[in-house]
């Protein structure tokens, strides 16, 4: 699947570009290295080496090829390095999960769920704000008729209502979602 | 069944999926609609295409869990970003407009930095000291020190997982404990983190070496690229960290003078008068300077609580048979 917008620097990098690189791809790395390394502090050294390791080559970095997919080979590779040195000092068997996930497929699960948050963002103002409390901060129906002085009813229609419009929108990437379900990655 | 009739029922599925993903059923009605889309293919597709797209919601969702400022600061500490960002302190100068701003003039205290991380945004606080000396309650409740040509800058959200500053200059903490949240020090090129409570950091840019003292509690001193290195600093050890040859160093017996420049005791036992020179010189922020070269082989023993820098001088004169003159903003201390 070709991407739908590519994140271009002019340019070499510098601190700022490189502030706004880490802040938009570290959660999608993070869950992306959570695959290999399920616990959140490997993740974690493993995307700060990633962007370390970035920042020091930044000047001999080609900005006009895919940073992105730079990214993201590289979160796979150093993932990959620490598996095989932790097999290296035990004896468990590690399973092997690391053939069966694909770069590519997980750098389409974001591109797919930053669609789904251009369109959450697009939302009526109260339908927005009822399910960005709903699904994000996680509240129950009748918290949020609480907290916005509404009754459940209108909660419930609001939702439903969100669900709706995503739906509507998101039609033509419901085929890929289903190929990413196929893969196991929910 | 007419058009109407299947249009409403449309409607009312879509409710019931929605209320279902939502896990808002009670369990008699889930019951019935996990029965519903089993036997009906037409209603198990519609509810497909909805579960596809919460799933991916909460994938989301799971991705805005990260609080996005305290992603960045942590990593931003790993790496030595050029001087560009650091605060416009550059060093010298402003200590000799130091020495010639009489009273105690705090430049500022203001917000400076909005960062947008995603939905959330961030203030930095920053606070300058020019000259003198400031207190300062942070958020937390941590009382700090800050001394004359320092800077300081701090978030004031307290959902991160710990407490971080950023320090150039100097400046003495007594933090306030906080198990559950450390407390981290940027100090240029070191990193401190504190378990316990007070000690005086010193890290001007200008200087070769960043100095810790602890007067109390434990302290973990770090270097930012090496943050697996660390020195636990207990009370009197003093930790230096040297920029340019990367090296963290314990001093069990630290600087005793370290917070001089804020609480004016001081204590020398046989100290070169060079060192005693400099001391005196930082704590009362003037600028010494030693005449006479063959002084540099006496050494003093003498203590001082909370003396001015004319009583201190006057001691000095005596005891060694100095002499000592003021000349504009420099002290010259010479032979008899």
């Amino acid at each position: 699947m070709t991407t739908e917008k590519e994140l271009h620097i002019a340019g070499p990098i510098d601190k700022g570009s490189f502030e706004l690189l880490f802040r938009k791809f570290f959660p999608a790395l993070m869950a992306f290295a959570k695959k290999f390394l399920p616990d959140e502090d490997d993740a974690r050294e493993v995307v700060h080496n990633v962007f370390i390791n970035l920042w020091e080559k930044r000047e001999s970095m080609d900005t006009s090829t895919s940073l992105k997919s730079y990214l993201f080979k590289s979160v796979h590779n150093r993932s990959l390095n620490v598996i095989r040195d932790r097999k290296k000092f035990s004896s468990e068997e590690v399973p092997d999960i690391a053939s069966e996930i694909d770069v590519e497929s997980q750098m389409d699960a974001m591109e797919l769920e930053d669609r789904i948050n251009k369109v959450i963002e697009g939302l009526p103002e109260k339908c927005r704000e009822v399910f960005e409390m709903s699904r994000f901060e996680g509240l129950k129906y009748t918290e949020i008729a609480e907290k916005l002085n509404i009754s459940l009813k209108t909660v419930e229609n609001q939702m439903s209502k969100a669900l709706k419009i995503l739906r509507e929108k998101l039609a033509d990437y419901l085929v890929l979602v289903v190929w990413l379900l196929w893969n196991g990655l929910n | 069944m007419n058009v109407m009739e299947k249009e409403e029922l449309h409607i009312e599925f879509n409710d019931q999926i929605v209320r279902y993903l939502s896990d808002e059923m009670t369990v008699s009605e889930k019951e019935q609609f996990e029965h519903l889309i089993n036997v009906d293919s037409e209603k198990l597709a519609q509810f497909s295409a909805y579960k596809k797209i919460w799933d991916g919601v909460d994938h989301l969702a799971a991705r805005s869990k990260y609080d996005m400022d305290g992603e960045w600061n942590m990593l931003a500490d790993k790496i030595d970003f050029e001087p560009d960002e650091r605060i416009n302190t550059s060093g010298r100068s402003l200590r000799m407009i130091v020495l010639r701003v009489a009273a105690a003039l705090v430049i500022g205290v203001l917000g400076v930095a909005g960062w947008y991380g995603g939905r959330q945004m961030l203030m930095y606080e920053r606070v300058a000291v020019e000259s003198g000396i400031k207190e300062i309650v942070l958020p937390d409740g941590t009382l700090l020190t800050l001394n004359s040509g320092s800077t300081i800058k701090y978030t004031k959200r307290e959902s991160l997982s710990y407490r971080m500053i950023k320090l150039n200059g100097e400046a003495y903490f007594e933090v306030a404990r906080d198990t559950t949240r450390p407390f981290i020090i940027d100090a240029g090129l070191a990193r401190v983190e504190v378990l316990g409570t007070k000690f005086n950091v010193r890290a001007y840019p200008e200087s070769k070496v960043v100095e810790v003292t602890v007067s109390s509690g434990l302290v973990a001193m770090a270097s930012k690229r090496e943050s697996d290195h660390q020195i636990l600093l207990a009370k009197g050890n003093t930790g230096i960290y040297t920029r340019e040859k990367k090296e963290l160093n314990l001093i069990k017996s630290g600087n005793a003078n370290a917070i001089a420049w804020k609480t004016r005791e001081l204590v020398f036992t046989d100290t070169p008068i060079e060192e005693v020179i400099r001391v005196i010189a930082h704590t009362y922020n003037v600028d010494i300077v030693l005449v006479d070269p063959g002084l540099s082989e006496f050494t003093i023993t003498v203590s001082f609580t909370n003396q001015e820098l004319e009583a201190v001088l006057n001691v000095l004169e005596s005891t060694l048979d100095l002499k000592i003159e003021k000349n504009g903003n420099q002290i010259r201390i010479d032979s008899e």
